[in-house]
């Protein structure tokens, strides 16, 4: 039709998306790079150059490596639990659970997903406090008095109560995306399956695995993204702390650049961050797919 | 059913309880020790508080709460107004509309989604320094609306590639313009789309941190989460207090979730994107 070749119109529609997009998303990681040859103070508008100074300091900055592997702690956990446990919960709850009562669980145990971390964090900051909180006492209840702790005070355990904290938020909405893609397997497999004398542990390798192959891999990167990007939790609930217990990277970058006001090491630090997330997340763009969505509906 | 496939079957359902509770308990705790002072929460943790003191809600609210709430709906209905305009415009026109490097645009705009915010916090604080618009209630709109194009935009697209192209051409003929094509046929048909973007991004702006608190300062643009953060340094008033703030806080997003499930889940399904 040649209304749409109306290049007034699509100017019209396609630019507004067009310009946010290349100024806000693009051209920031352009700057990042930028800016990380450069020392320079939030304030104070001069910047020195520096070449790749900073990019040898990251190397060799020791709490840069503590918090990349805080990070991948975090990524690791979250794949045991939510990648891998709530798959298994998922393939549970679809074959031996009642079906309408496997779909009011989901429903609950979606909930914490839809609260801001702040509230979430936050909330288990006085979940996990020694005087006041919930867990502690639970465990004198149950007679593990011994085990009564400061969770987030410790700086030990802190980083796995962070995380603790991640898994108890996300696992249900890992079991719901999973769900989501098991309505697409005919219940007669799983029935003929049965029929067969297939038990569960059978049925999960042979039929549920297979079948939503590209669930579990996009479920999978997305993990592993949120676990590199993580800072609302951490920062909300220790700061990176106690010490540098709980650094995350992002965290890393937040307290170098906002709170040392050192802006030119902070951006390295972002593009660390940047190269980490941008291979994950290229990898799950790939699985969409698209290009051949879009040949097939020309 | 077999007995052993019984006894198997009350287990899982059993296990499904003790998951439900598991999740539920400490957000009901959270609403019930909000109504709590001190003394209360430390003698009898797991117990119904001696007096409901419901002042701790109306205190909350007026001296952290209340701002933080007025500016929240500010920027999360008129982000999502945006965000929903904007992509389903672009959308459209990579649809409908013919022209030259269709698919590198199309890639362009989707390629958004590879590039975590978290990355480009410096850049961007610097951009909004450079331009005045640092702690001004539009320069922290833009980004929230720029990181949430593409994602909306892939949402739209994949929805709109099937509507009919005959009900648009048709109201063509009958001389509708393209704008008035646009807003009452493409995005009347969009509808269920339409509602699953708005909850996506409705739950991104509303729960935001980190862009709230890198991005302004002070309390006069103070989103909910930054406010009951502040909580967290300020409140000398008790943990009670700060539990009916926490609960305040929470509870819109819950009660939303809980009307309007399935676009919660149609929108995780599509685009697996955490908030």
């Amino acid at each position: 039709m040649t209304i749409y070749k109306n290049k007034k119109m699509l100017a019209l529609f396609l630019i507004p998306a067009l310009a946010l997009v290349i100024l806000l998303i693009f051209l920031p990681v352009v700057l990042n790079v930028y800016y990380s040859f450069f020392k320079w103070t939030a304030y104070s508008k001069s910047m020195e150059f520096n070449g790749f100074k900073y990019f040898i300091k990251l190397v060799k900055d020791e709490e840069v490596w503590h918090a990349l592997l805080n990070n991948v702690k975090y990524a690791v956990i979250s794949i045991i639990f939510q990648v891998g446990l709530g798959l298994i919960l998922a393939h549970i709850f679809v074959i031996s659970a009642n079906t309408r009562f496997a779909a009011l669980t989901r429903v609950v145990i979606f909930i914490p997903a839809v609260v801001s971390l702040t509230a979430i964090g936050l909330l288990w900051v006085i979940i996990y406090n020694p005087s006041i909180g919930l867990i502690n006492p639970l465990l004198e209840k149950i007679g593990l008095g011994t085990l009564v702790h400061d969770w987030l005070g410790d700086s030990k355990t802190a980083m796995y109560a962070v995380i603790a904290v991640s898994q108890w938020q996300y696992t249900g909405e890992m079991i719901m995306l999973y769900t989501v893609g098991l309505q697409g397997v005919p219940t007669e497999i799983y029935e003929s399956a049965k029929i067969d004398g297939a038990s569960g542990i059978k049925s999960f390798f042979y039929i549920t695995i297979p079948m939503i192959k590209s669930t579990i891999l996009m479920n999978l990167t997305v993990t592993i993204i949120g676990a590199f990007m993580v800072f609302d939790e951490v920062y909300v609930m220790t700061s990176g702390g106690p010490g540098k217990a709980t650094e995350v990277l992002a965290i890393k970058m937040y307290e170098t650049g906002f709170r040392m006001d050192k802006m030119g090491y902070a951006s390295a630090i972002g593009v660390l961050l940047f190269v980490i997330t941008f291979a994950f997340s290229f990898i799950q763009l790939r699985m969409y797919n698209v290009k051949d969505s879009m040949k097939e509906a020309r | 059913m077999s007995l052993g496939s019984k006894i198997k079957r009350s287990i899982v359902h059993i296990f499904m309880v003790l998951y439900m509770l598991v999740t539920v308990f400490p957000l009901i705790w959270m609403i019930i020790s909000g109504f709590k002072n001190n003394a209360d929460l430390f003698s009898d943790p797991f117990g119904i508080p001696s007096e409901w003191r419901f002042s701790n809600y109306s205190y909350v609210w007026s001296a952290y709460i209340q701002r933080g709430v007025l500016n929240s709906l500010f920027f999360t209905i008129l982000g999502t107004f945006i965000v929903i305009l904007i992509s389903a415009g672009a959308a459209y026109a990579i649809i409908r509309f013919d022209f030259k490097h269709k698919y590198l645009v199309f890639m362009l705009i989707l390629s958004g989604m590879m590039l975590a915010p978290q990355c480009s916090l410096i850049p961007i604080y610097k951009m909004l320094s450079i331009t005045g618009l640092y702690n001004t209630r539009i320069g922290l709109l833009i980004p929230y609306i720029a990181y949430r194009i593409p994602f909306s935009f892939f949402l739209m697209w994949s929805f709109m590639i099937n509507l009919p192209v005959e009900v648009e051409e048709a109201a063509y003929i009958d001389g509708s313009s393209i704008m008035n094509t646009f807003f009452n046929i493409v995005l009347k048909m969009s509808k269920p789309c339409v509602a699953t973007t708005a909850i996506m991004t409705a739950r991104y702006i509303w729960n935001d941190f980190a862009f709230a608190l890198v991005f302004t300062e002070g309390d006069k643009l103070k989103t909910i989460p930054i406010a009951i953060f502040s909580m967290r340094s300020a409140t000398q008033t008790g943990w009670g207090v700060m539990l009916a703030g926490l609960t305040l806080a929470a509870l819109p997003m819950i009660i939303l979730y809980i009307c309007l499930q399935k676009y919660f889940v149609s929108g995780m399904n599509a685009g697996a994107v955490k908030g």
